[in-house]
């Protein structure tokens, strides 16, 4: 056979598998094939309902209300009454014709663009009775989002018009539709969206829309979104935005036994709805101008804070594990951690060996400082030491994305070698250059849900679940698979037991005695204070509660708030209060709930009022 | 010189195909842009209008490239073949990253896309390589020194990263082989493929019990000579060890991207909600569109779903639809079988040229345009993967259309001359 013969033949076979697959496509398989009236159809999208979004105990928190877009198609914008369409909008006819123009250049003459933006009731009616004046000109439904409980912004998120650039690798979205711009309504923007339908329509020689086509038979319904049920308490969250009032920071609340968020907590917050409707674009950016409050930052997730001496607990049950610490140990404590002419100070106020409940209990930056230094210094080189110390830290998931379904995150920081490397040179640091890591001032940063889940650990004895926030979907609990494997720090269940004592001794009868003590509730936890270049201390707390089972796992940062038992360790044993029994009981409790809600750190006069008043005791 | 006589014997056919093919061509872009609404034919904001001033151009290129000395592109091959690997090589600094590829220079409003020149002068010193009568492609050495000559231009497109294109310099081994290259070389190729495929489609067992039985057939078959037991064995080893790394080439060497078209050809990825709202939307959108073209289409202007503007890419990969749907099965099969035509007549004429110089380059144009029209229909069809290249004349683009054109007259220059002045 002549080699020129194998050219001929792939071209045959070639075009004789395209013609047959031409035949199939457009002859023989009927899904494809819309016949008919052939010049007089169009293919609409219809939209589902957006999924509703509940708190835990199936309270309705984002809910649907309708309102209605103009668009038009310019390109079919003949013999348009436009002195009535001016009249029912309230547009001058240069406005209107300016609209017109936009619409061109946005989306060309051929295809729609919204002309007119969520039209008053009173303007749809009017619009729909003069509709066929009107050629060109559609309604196009708009479903608006409301929060009826006004709460949780920054969990919720918002929703907003699709961009161009969102367009291109979104294909299956038209402009003019919604998307989840946030919170929850971004991260689970597929589950909330559901799935357009598309109906077939015929329409006359004007373009005219005559009836559907082919009885519907081609038409697909939209799939409605689902439901999305929130791992929230809207009572726990509701009250935690209330005690944080005129106060910067945060409070995460988690379930320990689950991982599931109760409450998440940022101050300064806003009104959800001022993010719907008209006025959007307007308050939007009034929030995000607003540089001093920044009300649009989600503290819980994204600020980063020295954590303190919340820290020491890490601290301490690495040592155990590691072996530098046991129950017995002991550290005397002579005004703090010296070595040579290196000095740390504490205030613990201790005389004589204290052991580890005890150093938890007082806060003894020595202590932990000693059980630091002990832990670096056990390995050959400090770089060593620091990395071990550091690969036991980020299994506290410090140091890293937790992985939440929320939209944002941080990482926080956690110093590894390279970070000294470079800041003093290659092995030209030591053990003491590193030393306030131990008692959480050093460079280590963490966000609130960071801490938050450092108190579940501990509650848990050394397992967690990803924090989350959805609890089912459609009515199905979430099965996602990053929120159902247990992880695990590394740390024996058994060394966490010196540890939850010498947190419950914090509360009866350490640094927060007088303000965090609950009548019935066995809270453990720890306060902290941290330094901060920016002003005064951020007053911190961690905690759960209560001390057997425990139910809830928290943490709270104050900005500015001084000392951790003069706001955040209160705030907290309020919110276990509130969980827990439902209600604050006793007056000396509602005496210091009061305190709390009232009190202003954001001012100079509040701030010195609130802070520098001593503080009356119940003890 | 007798240039007046040269003018009388360019082939009237492919000319004609040419002519018919560009008219249609636009006639289709202006439909994608436009509909029922009738706008002005020369708004250059438009692609369609764009495309009008490139055809105009290219008239003059045509005059340019029948001007030109048969001699002149024999002596040129080497100079215009370094000129566009420096283009290909310049794109890494210079080029405009698009779509996360470097595959276009930009100056302005214009774009221009230096592999199309790369088709075109591979194509010619190939050819100018194997006029030489001293080299013979079935021995080793001419044959890497060929591959070479192909593979410097596939290797710098593969690595913008444009794969289709490269995909496309493949052809450039049917016209080895029809310069006398060893068969196995093109069964070796042809198998690997399959067996990428297969394994992919059904796992690597069955593919393994395929290819054990076939060499066991072969080898009984021919019991009787000892010596080809001993000559399928490494072949089966060879192919074996392909086997077991095609997982490996999908998994680590193709990106997420590729690895989704594959699975969408070989049927691993149901027509479910997320693949039609994910990774198979293009698809999806093209053959509905084309399906509701039926036997006689909507009629010029009047698709429906073209004007609509549900394909993405519809003016240049995906312009097949907008034939399938107006043009309906008459139109396209109609397109379809008139270009393999064309096609045929290159193959044809190819093969009886006098000289090996403008053979192998007429070999090489027709594989460049069966190459382009099968994978373009076939995946606008969903019978190939989905690969980014134009179908000649009809999508839009300058670089393309000026590298067809470009590419299609100087075979029909050289055509006309038959080496006579050589």
């Amino acid at each position: 056979m002549k080699r020129s013969a194998l050219f001929f033949i792939l071209l045959s076979l070639g075009t004789a598998a395209l013609v047959a697959r031409l035949y199939y496509v457009q002859m023989v398989n009927k899904i494809y094939r819309v016949k008919g009236d052939r010049t007089a159809i169009i293919a609409m999208r219809t939209y589902p309902s957006r999924g509703c979004i509940y708190d835990r105990k199936g309270r309705l928190l984002v809910a649907n209300r309708n309102s209605y877009n103009l668009v038009a198609t310019p390109g079919q914008v003949n013999g348009v009454d436009t002195a009535a369409l001016c009249r029912i909008l309230g547009l001058s006819q240069t406005d209107f014709a300016a609209r017109l123009k936009r619409c061109v250049e946005e989306n060309t003459k051929y295809r729609k663009s919204v002309f007119k933006r969520l039209l008053r009731p009173a303007e749809v009616v009017r619009f729909q009775e003069l509709s066929y004046r009107f050629p060109g000109f559609y309604l196009q439904r708009n479903p608006l989002r409301t929060y009826p409980y006004a709460s949780s912004a920054h969990i919720l998120g918002h929703i907003g018009e699709v961009n161009a650039r969102f367009l291109k690798s979104h294909p299956d979205y038209q402009a003019g539709e919604n998307a989840g711009i946030s919170g929850i309504e971004k991260t689970y923007e597929r589950v909330l969206r559901g799935e357009p339908g598309v109906r077939f329509e015929r329409k006359d020689v004007r373009n005219r829309i005559v009836g559907s086509y082919a009885d519907g038979r081609y038409d697909t319904l939209p799939q409605p979104g689902r439901d999305i049920t929130t791992t929230i308490d809207i009572d726990l969250q509701q009250y935690g935005e209330r005690l944080m009032k005129n106060k910067r920071g945060s409070i995460v609340a988690i379930e320990p036994e689950t991982g599931e968020i109760l409450a998440s907590v940022t101050s300064p917050s806003y009104d959800p709805n001022l993010l719907v409707g008209r006025k959007r674009d307007e308050n939007y950016s009034r929030l995000l101008r607003d540089t001093a409050d920044k009300p649009l930052l989600n503290r819980a997730i994204t600020g980063t804070y020295p954590p303190g001496s919340t820290f020491k607990l890490v601290t301490a049950l690495i040592g155990e594990q590691e072996k530098v610490l046991n129950p017995r140990t002991t550290h005397t404590c002579h005004h703090g951690f010296r070595v040579g002419k290196f000095h740390i100070a504490c205030h613990c106020g201790t005389t004589g060996p204290i052991d580890l409940e005890t150093a938890i209990a007082v806060s003894c930056n020595n202590f932990f400082a000693h059980v630091y230094w002990d832990l670096i210094k056990r390995k050959k080189t400090p770089a060593l030491g620091l990395e071990a110390w550091r690969t036991y830290v980020k299994g506290f998931g410090f140091g890293d994305f937790l992985g939440t379904d929320l939209s944002t995150g941080v990482k926080g920081f956690i110093p590894d070698s390279s970070f000294y490397d470079k800041l003093y040179g290659r092995g030209r640091w030591h053990a003491l250059n590193t030393i306030s890591n131990g008692i959480g001032q050093g460079e280590v940063l963490a966000t609130p849900i960071q801490l938050a889940n450092m108190a579940a650990i501990i509650a848990n004895r050394g397992w967690y679940y990803t924090p989350h926030i959805v609890k089912k979907i459609g009515g199905k609990p979430n099965e996602n698979p990053n929120f159902t494997a247990k992880r695990r720090t590394g740390i024996a269940a058994s060394y966490f037991t010196p540890v939850i004592r010498g947190m419950a001794r914090v509360i009866t009868e350490g640094s927060a005695q007088y303000t965090a003590s609950i009548p019935d509730i066995a809270l453990c936890g720890k306060t902290g204070t941290a330094q901060n270049p920016h002003g005064a201390a951020h007053s911190i707390f961690a905690g759960f509660a209560p001390i057997e089972d425990p139910t809830i796992a928290l943490a709270v940062v104050v900005e500015n708030g001084s000392w951790g038992s003069r706001w955040a360790a209160p705030i907290a044993s309020l919110m276990v209060e509130k969980y827990i029994d439902g209600a604050i009981e006793t007056p000396a409790r509602k005496a210091i709930e009061k305190r709390m809600v009232e009190g202003d750190l954001n001012t100079p006069e509040g701030w010195a009022e609130s802070t520098l008043k001593p503080v009356e005791t119940h003890g | 010189m007798g240039n007046a006589s040269v003018w009388r014997r360019l082939d009237g056919w492919l000319i004609l195909f040419y002519a018919f093919f560009i008219c249609w061509g636009w006639a289709n872009l202006y439909s994608t842009a436009l509909g029922e609404r009738h706008a002005p034919l020369f708004d250059l904001s438009e692609n369609y209008a764009k495309q009008l001033l490139w055809m105009g151009l290219s008239a003059l290129l045509i005059l340019v490239i029948t001007l030109l000395k048969y001699i002149e592109y024999y002596q040129f091959a080497g100079v215009v073949y370094l000129i566009s690997i420096a283009l290909l090589a310049g794109l890494f600094p210079f080029g405009r990253h698009i779509h996360g590829a470097v595959s276009w220079y930009a100056l302005g409003p214009l774009r221009f896309q230096p592999a199309e020149l790369a088709k075109l002068a591979t194509a010619l010193l190939l050819a100018r390589y194997l006029s030489d009568p001293s080299v013979e492609i079935s021995r080793p050495k001419a044959l890497i020194r060929a591959l070479l000559i192909i593979g410097v231009p596939t290797a710098l497109i593969a690595a913008q990263p444009d794969l289709g294109t490269a995909l496309v310099f493949s052809i450039f081994l049917l016209v080895l082989y029809r310069e006398s290259m060893p068969g196995y070389y093109l069964f070796i190729g042809f198998g690997a493929a399959l067996i990428f495929v297969m394994a992919q489609a059904f796992g690597a067992t069955p593919v393994l019990v395929g290819l054990i039985s076939l060499a066991s057939i072969w080898a009984y078959q021919r019991r009787r000579q000892k010596k080809n037991l001993w000559r399928v064995i490494p072949f089966l080893v060879f192919a074996i060890g392909f086997l077991y790394s095609t997982d490996f080439i999908f998994n680590r060497v193709l990106s997420d991207r590729h690895r989704n078209r594959i699975n969408i050809l070989i049927g691993k990825v149901e027509h479910t909600e997320a693949f039609r709202r994910g990774i198979g939307y293009n698809l999806n959108q093209s053959l509905l569109t084309i399906g509701s073209g039926g036997l006689m289409g909507k009629g010029f202007l009047k698709g429906t779903l073209t004007q609509g503007n549900f394909v993405p890419e519809q003016s240049t990969d995906y312009i097949f639809c907008t034939i399938g749907e107006e043009w309906g099965f008459v139109g396209s099969a109609g397109l379809v079988i008139l270009f393999s035509l064309f096609i045929a007549r290159i193959f044809y004429k190819a093969e009886r040229q006098n000289t090996r110089f403008s053979r192998v380059y007429g070999y090489a144009v027709g594989c460049f345009f069966m190459i382009h029209l099968l994978v373009n229909a076939g995946m606008a069809l969903g019978i190939m993967p989905t690969i980014g290249i134009p179908l000649p004349f009809f999508s839009y683009g300058g670089s393309a259309l000026w590298g067809f054109t470009a590419m299609l007259f100087i075979f029909i220059k050289l055509d006309a001359t038959r080496g006579e002045f050589f």
